[in-house]
């Protein structure tokens, strides 16, 4: 294929960002017709690898991309909720930076996981940060100015590491082969003491996006506080690049090290899960509750990564994508529920299914895919990088199952208090209303995907195949 | 490539169909008609189990592969179906009790505001079961025994505005994945091992298993089944749950969710059987359940929670029969019971329904058997067979353990016949108070008035049951040992022995005895012993203590995550992280007061900092 087709897909919104910038009233079209056509698109490529390259710079920087199951499926993704923020903000009248922000989150994300040039990667890496800045600076709840600030400083920090680390790595091969290259196939990390630095630089880059605690204290602002699609994109798909930069970067280019750090990294990941259920259950507002919950599911997409098994690399690949689908699902319901009632506090509802039958009926259907019910998405991501841990090490897979266990302690109670539960004083219960057909056409396709990704996940688990089987030591 | 029987297919299909024919057509549109394609499938179901009963009776066997699930490399999870001698026997009853619930529910849940959501949910449970029990492996076991535990959470809250059913609900269900622990991380280490969990291969590898790995995951089940079969410590969530509907009551009680714990335990028997000193422990814990149970339902008021006690008493008579090794008994018992207990609470479903309230206690019983004669009529049959009067089905069931109690010594015979006299003891107790009488204590209503005929004609086929079951003991042999046959051979049922129905016999008239003159020739008593030593009853109303431990635990577990999810992550973690800004900012605004952007200041900087660089190079 020719190089520039892989161009065309992270262009195609990025032009159309431009363009909705300047679109004025119609730039919510705009919107509307970029993202779903990027999304059609992106369903054009097969599932091989697809490389676009040009010849090399200097110090052997060069434009190239690659395309394979592993990042098709992460565009996939990305394409997918772009859309469906679009459409889930489209009776808010938001000015035309709006729409283009959420193009051009569209096109960074997308250049990140096709990017094949490290430091092409690290560009589009960055460039992800200054659109998402603005939706949570301009366009969040009240606490806006704080979160957008601490959400661009914290991961900052972050990529501040990933940039000396990707430097350092470059140099390093340079100096161990004679040849320049910036490209994330050919890379190998150095051995020894240099080797574990830079491999801790660029981890730490990654796990502030991940976010791996103690780095997760942004997730929660910057969830809480911006606009619903902001949070389903933060949630969605921000969040992967974490993962995807160990899986995609840091496996091939370390591949020793990895399975030495094992017992570490999986101490930090079965962590994730399970501080992140315990603070989950501790919270009172829905937003900050479902931020938590993801720290504790990228826990399982982590543990699955790290295991270096086939069911647990594909378990915490298809992993990202359930949560996207899940928990971006429940930031738009919750999005929805604070259209109505201005209110995100577990306190400040109750019995909404007298009111609003439908949107309980969906919250509930989400919920539970995101406890991991078998049959609904969630649980065969889930299972199968809890599977591949307990190959690596057991002890993991042990607490990770705690974690299953607990993820219904903080949901549950969660559900019940806002849908079942009688009212409290100051209830805003009575101006919620019902989900309208736009918002029910968004819903049931997204619970149409989770049954059928939780029942025959096979075919998306084929495509994402290729890649991290070769992972596989 | 096996042929798989239309019936098999049926099986799901049927269900699957009446769900989304009632969900998406009927329930917008009719709700109120929604349990009609419902029934059909529930018809439709029995007899595709009526004919699957019969292909495994004459010989046959089924374990075959429908679709891949998940997949990696080389390997997959597959879904499956296993159509053999156990999976069939307890299939029978489920299917054709479920099916005559399902019926009873439709007169009973008449006019709810939740019907169609009722009866949805209640499908769904009913194919959550009926798929568990043909599954060929653990993953595919294990979705099913998700969702029966994610209907029944729906269900037991089904009258949403009720607070103790929305509690008990989030109980049963925190309670059941406390047990899935079990469960996953069992299917999780044997998958990680052996990379299958048919049950079909893992019988033939259960034997050559790893000592360590054997005993773990052998006891993981087992607490995975103490959850969902509500043996101790995991039994409490089990009464609170008769806060739903009386249909969901008896599906629970008798076909689709406790027994689902036992099957559990008989799947993986090759596995579990063969680790030493763990039948003998499952024997013990059974035992213990069903006595304290047994003492615990003689001291309940209300009538619902009477027979929940009951059933936490026979699931622990399920646990010890199957310690003991007779798989085939346990299975026979699960089967009884299943008739019988499903009898008593669509009759208990018939008092409430006819006082016009959702649930009724003994002081507001008492005298119904004028009011209520068929109900009272099959009611009493019921309760004979539960109390394992001759020739009642629950006869020979409880017989079966209890020759096998004999053989084993003093102590499990004493355990087996103390079982028993409980179980007639408060049965009894339960049928005296509420039919006999009114004692001055009780007020039962003005108007109690029998139930329709949609009520009282599944009952009565239930009773039929629940009396003619025991009678089919032998062909229950065969069917177990025929068709897909295990590796291991399955103990058949003990023939009856005079010595050993004779002591049963005397056992249960000792409880019948004894309850006779409780409460009728004091007819008292039941409320004296309460006025008399208040501490008594609240001991009792606690579970002996046992509730306020399980309260303490989750109170424990909910203040930790306040601790770490509201103070240590916000006030300490976070605060600290944005204290750094702080000071950074603070050194900021020190450095920047150096800055006073005049030229003599700069210079003076200037020259410092080439003097210190000088000075650092001559020391150098």
């Amino acid at each position: 294929m020719s190089a520039h087709w892989l161009t065309m897909l992270w262009a195609l919104p990025a032009v159309g960002g431009l363009a909705a910038l300047a679109g004025g009233r119609h730039s919510r079209w705009v919107a509307l017709l970029v993202s779903a056509g990027t999304l059609i698109y992106s369903f054009s490529f097969p599932g091989g690898a697809v490389i676009s390259s040009s010849p090399t710079g200097p110090f052997g920087i060069s434009y190239s991309l690659a395309c394979d199951g592993l990042s098709l499926s992460l565009c996939w993704l990305t394409a997918f909720l772009t859309l469906i923020c679009v459409i889930a903000s489209w009776k808010k009248d938001f000015t035309p930076g709006y729409w283009a922000a959420f193009l051009f989150l569209e096109a960074a994300l997308l250049g990140v996981f096709l990017a094949r040039d490290l430091l092409l990667f690290f560009v589009f890496w960055e460039a992800v940060l200054i659109p998402m800045f603005f939706i949570i600076g301009l366009w969040g709840m009240e606490g806006r100015r704080k979160a957008a600030m601490k959400f661009f400083l914290f991961t900052f920090f972050g990529s501040i590491f990933l940039l000396i680390g990707s430097i350092a790595l470059v140099t390093y091969h340079h100096a161990a082969t004679g040849i320049w290259t910036w490209d994330m196939a050919v890379l190998k990390g150095p051995s020894g003491r240099a080797g574990l630095a830079v491999f801790a630089a660029m981890a730490i880059g990654f796990a502030v996006k991940i976010p791996l605690v103690p780095l997760h204290t942004w997730l929660p602002d910057a969830h809480t506080e911006a606009p619903a699609a902001g949070s389903v994109m933060l949630a969605g798909v921000l969040l992967k690049m974490g993962i995807y930069g160990f899986v995609r970067i840091l496996w091939p280019v370390f591949p020793q090290l990895t399975w030495q750090l094992l017992p570490w990294l999986g101490l930090a990941a079965s962590i994730n899960v399970i501080y992140g259920a315990l603070c989950a259950m501790a919270q009172n507002d829905l937003k900050r509750l479902i931020a938590y919950s993801s720290v504790a599911h990228l826990g399982f997409c982590l543990l699955g990564i790290l295991s270096r098994t086939p069911e647990g690399l594909l378990g915490g690949s298809i992993q990202m994508i359930n949560h996207g689908l899940t928990t971006g699902t429940l930031f738009l319901l919750v999005g929805f529920l604070y259209d109505r009632g201005h209110r995100r506090g577990l306190g400040d509802y109750g019995e909404l299914f007298r009111r609003a039958p439908w949107m309980t009926f969906f919250f509930g259907f989400t919920m539970l895919a995101s406890i991991g019910l078998p049959g609904l998405n969630g649980f065969v991501g889930e299972f199968m990088s809890l599977l591949g841990m307990a190959r690596a090490l057991p002890i993991f897979a042990l607490l990770g199952v705690v974690g299953v266990t607990l993820a219904a302690a903080y949901s549950l109670p969660a559900y019940q208090a806002v849908f079942w539960d009688a009212p409290g004083k100051g209830s805003v219960s009575h101006l919620v209303t019902d989900l309208d057909a736009r918002e029910m056409a968004l819903l049931s396709v997204m619970a149409g995907l989770m049954l059928l990704l939780g029942l025959y996940p096979g075919p998306l688990l084929r495509v994402m195949q290729p890649f991290l089987l070769g992972l596989v030591p | 490539m096996i042929q798989i029987p239309l019936a098999v297919y049926l099986l799901f299909l049927a269900p699957l169909t009446a769900l989304a024919f009632g969900f998406f057509i009927l329930r917008p549109w009719k709700p109120e008609w929604t349990h009609i394609p419902i029934l059909i499938s529930c018809v439709v179901v029995t007899i595709s189990t009526a004919f699957l009963a019969a292909f495994v009776y004459s010989g046959h066997g089924l374990d075959g592969t429908l679709f891949r699930w998940m997949m990696a490399g080389d390997w997959s999870i597959v879904f499956g179906v296993r159509v053999d001698g156990i999976g069939v026997a307890v299939l029978s009853m489920v299917s054709l009790v479920g099916a005559l619930i399902h019926f009873y529910a439709a007169g009973y849940m008449k006019g709810d505001p939740g019907f169609s959501r009722f009866f949805l949910f209640f499908h769904l449970f009913y194919l959550a079961m009926i798929g568990l029990l043909v599954s060929n492996n653990y993953v595919q076991f294990y979705l099913f025994w998700e969702l029966v535990g994610a209907c029944s959470y729906f269900l037991i809250a089904h009258w949403l505005h009720k607070p103790t059913a929305r509690r008990a609900a989030l109980q049963a269900f925190m309670t059941n994945r406390v047990g899935d622990f079990g469960l996953m991380l069992a299917v999780l280490l044997i998958l990680a091992r052996y990379h299958n969990t048919r049950f079909a291969m893992l019988y033939t590898i259960a034997p050559g298993m790893a000592p360590e790995l054997l005993a773990l995951s052998g006891f993981l089940f087992f607490w995975a089944a103490a959850a969902k079969s509500a043996q101790f410590p995991l039994y409490f969530w089990l009464p609170d749950a008769m806060e739903g509907p009386t249909p969901v009551s008896a599906l629970m009680h008798a076909a689709t969710m406790v027994t689902a714990g036992i099957f559990l335990l008989v799947r993986s028997w090759p596995l579990i059987g063969s680790v030493p000193g763990l039948p003998n422990f499952i024997a013990a814990v059974g035992a213990a359940t069903a006595i304290g149970a047994a003492l615990l339902a003689c001291t309940q008021k209300d009538l619902k929670r009477i027979l929940a006690y009951s059933t936490v008493s026979h699931l622990g008579l399920m646990a010890f029969a199957l310690g003991l090794g007779q798989v085939a008994a346990a299975l026979f018992h699960l089967v009884v019971h299943g008739f019988f207990k499903a009898a008593l609470f669509l009759c208990a479903g018939n008092v409430a329904h006819g006082s016009g309230k959702p649930t009724v206690s003994v002081d507001e019983a008492g005298g119904l058997k004028r009011s209520l004669p068929l109900t009272y009529a099959c009611f009493a049959i019921a309760a004979m067979s539960l109390a394992g009067v001759w020739p009642l089905a629950g006869f020979y069931s409880k017989d079966a353990i209890l020759d096998a109690a004999c053989e084993r010594g003093p102590w499990a015979m004493a355990a087996g016949l103390a079982i028993a006299m409980g179980g007639a003891l408060y049965i009894s107790r339960m049928l005296f108070l509420t039919f006999f009488g009114p004692r001055a204590e009780q007020k039962p209503g003005e108007h109690v008035h029998e139930a329709p005929l949609i009520m009282i004609l599944p009952v009565a086929l239930i009773v039929v049951g629940a009396f003619s079951v025991g009678w089919l003991g032998r062909h229950f042999t065969h069917l177990l040992l025929s068709g897909w046959p295990e590796t291991v051979p399955l103990p058949v049922l003990p023939e009856l022995s005079a010595k050993v129905s004779g002591m049963g016999l005397a056992a249960m008239g000792c409880g019948v005895a004894i309850s006779y003159v409780l409460t009728m020739r004091l007819p008292s008593f039941d409320w004296d012993w309460r006025r008399r030593h208040p501490g008594l009853e609240a001991a009792f109303a606690c579970d002996l203590g046992w509730r306020k431990v399980v309260a303490w635990f989750a109170a424990v577990v909910v203040r930790g995550a306040d601790r770490i999810g509201r103070v240590f992550d916000h006030e300490v973690l976070d605060a600290a992280i944005e204290k750094s800004a702080d000071a950074c900012q603070k050194l900021s605004q020190t450095g920047s007061s150096l800055a006073t952007g005049s030229l003599s200041d700069s210079l003076w900087w200037l020259m410092t900092g080439a003097a210190a660089l000088l000075a650092w190079a001559g020391l150098r």
